[in-house]
């Protein structure tokens, strides 16, 4: 039975943007099929790790009857990318095979019944939607996804702490030395709603979202959460925890207020951070009137030195950071000046950018 | 499908409906269908409409997962060696496996557990349901079982743990404590004599053999071990004629032999036989019956004669201590020799 006639590009691609997530070793063997339904005039596909299932739907002239099969998504993606780009491709589904020709090559490809494949539940009922621009929430999710954990014991850190509030989306993300934090505005008001996206949805998100105007739908539901951009519904499970209260770790009134430019202070700290001991990757800041020293030395006693001229005149300030943490904001954020808030050399920093508060990153020191 | 003899058990776990607590824990001797018992519980508590007799309907979207044993809310945890498709938990008798797949654990790691702590942080796939088999779960060591404890000290939402185990003494009592607690024990003799009529029921022999656990009975018909058996009963019968030497060779060679590797019969459960039967011996001797071969009475009564009390109890003494090393024994040659040796010595040894 035939199930589609293509070129090679447009099934390779919408393939591609779902088989992402499939883990090459799963417990369940059927993860590593991607699922094939053909209903009426179109063909979707979708794969899932358990944690994220991603469906979408592709090109092409789409025929006979309604039906779904699974099949290997790495065999298939692998023929498809071994096949001239812009060849044609058929896909037809016999006796339980799965065949695709292109010219004279001819694959025909075990599959497993749709029905042994555990499809998500959408949530249906209460749920809290909202829409946004795709490159407006890619780029909030850069603002704060370096800062979660990895791996940590504390399983709600090594996810992105999502809240729809009124007319705010929020973000936080924490791994305990450092908390990122970016908000952005919504055209309609919600209720509140909080929810925390593992780790591997937020980096797949990060991954296929377009630097577009075009919309993202959220839906934030009790169990899970469904994402619809482009032709691309991403759903995703949630983690089961009770995130930390970030208001009270972001300070309050600081002393000490440094300004300065993005740019060359990025420069120097990716300098002086290769002479940095490797576990600890501490740098030392010396704040006095009208300049910033920074300094490191690792474990062979070599050194690395910089002076940088800002426009500083409180009191002076000696204070250690892991450079790692100030490279990350330094290189995901996108302003021209930054702002950086001290009290003294045993509490946390705030930095902030000029004239808006809906970025706030907040780091511990470190005794140097 | 529920055993006869634990179908009251099943009527009160149905009966419990949404008051199930969150951890079970089932105890009693292997073969009696405790982790099929459980299997059935996952079944129900996973299924979407459940039948009036509370078995999974087998139908629904969770029953069809279930069954291709694609449904990712079912999280068994068993020892590596366990988890190959047709062995399930519980195997005749504690020495079960013979030498064959050493290199997989009987082990529950505890990287299992720590997997198992990151499933459950995320919300569930089908439902919040999500049910957790432990099968056995005296194969934890302490630092695994105490990763377990967490998760049973602060369950996530709507998951539910069955924690099967033949040797409950083996578990942290902190375990213990924090599962509800069913034990079993061996079924009523009606009830078995009953089942023993029906289509699936192994020789009354191999029950009499399993001490009277019907399934562990079940298992040693089905995987052809009733002519093993039988053999063992002829050749064992006959040593006091013969020459122990002789029968280890033979034995040793039996042990390699195709029969026996396909039905999964190895040293362990050669000892345990040797030891049954010694233990049926003694127990004849100082007046009691004969339990584990109620079918060789006569056989046995004969080498009792033979025998005296102190050597029947020194022998059962003596191979209850080898049984201990079964599992590593140096060679198998020597340690069947050894045995049948001092099995010779007791029943051919002088009347006193
Ligand atoms: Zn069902």
């Amino acid at each position: 039975m035939l199930l589609l006639t293509t070129t090679r590009d447009a099934l390779l691609a919408p393939l591609q943007s779902v088989a992402g997530i499939v883990e090459k070793r799963h417990t369940l063997p059927i993860l590593s099929n991607v699922l094939i339904e053909k209903h009426g005039d179109q063909l979707t596909l979708l794969a899932t790790d358990i944690e994220i299932q991603i469906r979408t739907t592709t090109g092409g002239h789409i025929g006979g009857e309604d039906t779904s099969i699974t099949v290997a998504a790495k065999k298939l993606q692998d023929i498809l990318r071994a096949l001239p780009s812009e060849g044609e491709v058929v896909v037809t589904l016999d006796d339980k095979r799965l065949t695709v020709k292109a010219g004279r090559s001819r694959f025909a490809l075990q599959t497993l019944p749709a029905a042994d494949y555990p499809r998500m539940n959408l949530p249906d009922g209460d749920a809290t939607r909202f829409s946004i621009s795709q490159k407006s929430f890619k780029r909030q999710l850069a603002q704060v996804a370096y800062a979660m954990a990895q791996q940590d014991i504390r399983y709600y850190l090594n996810g992105l702490l999502l809240i729809a509030d009124g007319k705010e989306l929020r973000m936080v993300a924490t791994d305990g030395h450092r908390l990122a934090f970016a908000s952005s505005p919504l055209e309609a008001e919600v209720p509140r709603t909080e929810v925390i996206l593992p780790r591997k949805t937020v980096m797949e998100l990060a991954r296929q979202l377009a630097d577009s105007e075009d919309p993202l739908e959220v839906v934030l539901a009790g169990n899970q959460v469904v994402f619809r951009f482009g032709p691309i519904e991403l759903v995703s499970k949630l983690i089961d925890g009770k995130f930390p209260d970030y208001e009270r770790v972001i300070p309050q009134n600081h002393q000490k207020l440094l300004t300065f430019e993005r740019t060359p202070l990025l420069a120097t700290l990716s300098r002086v951070a290769i002479l940095t001991n490797d576990k600890f990757r501490g740098v030392r800041l010396v704040l006095g009137d009208g300049t910033l020293k920074i300094a490191s030395t690792n474990a062979e006693q070599e050194e690395a030195q910089e002076e940088l001229e800002v426009d500083y005149h409180g009191d002076p300030l000696d204070i250690g950071f892991n450079v790692t943490y100030l490279l990350d904001v330094l290189t995901n954020t996108h302003e021209d000046q930054i702002e950086w808030r001290f009290n003294d050399g045993n509490s946390s920093a705030l930095v902030t950018l000029p004239g808006n508060d809906r970025f706030k990153y907040v780091v511990m020191p470190m005794r140097i | 499908m529920i055993h006869p003899w634990l179908a009251d058990t099943w009527q009160r776990l149905v009966g419990l409906g949404g008051r199930l607590p969150h951890a079970l824990l089932f105890v009693g001797p292997e073969g009696l269908g405790k982790r099929d018992l459980a299997d059935t519980l996952a079944a129900r508590l996973l299924c979407s409409a459940p039948a009036v007799d509370g078995h999974a309907c087998g139908h629904c979207v969770p029953c069809q997962l279930r069954l291709s044993g694609n449904h990712p809310d079912l999280l068994p945890i068993v020892p590596e060696a366990d988890a190959a498709p047709e062995s399930e938990g519980g195997e005749g008798g504690e020495g079960g496996e013979g030498g064959s797949g050493k290199k997989k654990s009987s082990q529950i790691r505890i990287e299992q557990i720590r997997d198992l702590q990151e499933t459950l942080s995320v919300t569930g796939h089908q439902s919040s349901r999500r049910v957790i088999v432990v099968d056995p779960a005296e194969a934890m060591n302490a630092f695994t079982a105490n990763a377990l404890l967490k998760l049973l000290e602060e369950p996530p939402e709507g998951c539910i743990f069955l924690l099967v185990s033949s040797a409950p003494r083996r578990l942290l009592p902190t375990i213990r404590s924090r599962c509800q607690q069913w034990s079993f024990s061996r079924p009523a003799d009606d009830v078995v004599a009953q089942w023993l009529l029906g289509p699936d029921a192994p020789p009354a022999d191999l029950l009499a053999l399993t001490g009277g656990m019907p399934l562990a009975a079940q298992r040693l018909a089905k995987s052809g071990s009733d002519a093993l058996l039988r053999r063992f009963v002829k050749d064992i019968a006959a040593l006091p004629a013969g020459d122990p030497l002789k029968l280890a060779g033979q034995w040793e060679s039996w042990l390699k032999s195709k029969e026996a590797l396909a039905a999964g019969f190895g040293m362990p459960q050669l000892v345990e036989w040797i030891q049954r039967w010694v233990t049926d011996l003694a127990s004849l001797r100082l007046g009691g019956r004969v339990r584990f071969f109620p079918g060789e009475d006569g056989v046995i009564a004969a080498l009792a004669q033979r025998t005296s009390v102190a050597a029947v109890t020194n022998c059962y003494n003596e191979l209850a201590r080898i049984r201990r090393v079964v599992q590593h024994p140096l060679n198998a040659r020597l340690m069947l020799e050894d045995m049948l040796l001092r099995y010779a010595r007791a029943v051919t040894g002088t009347r006193r």
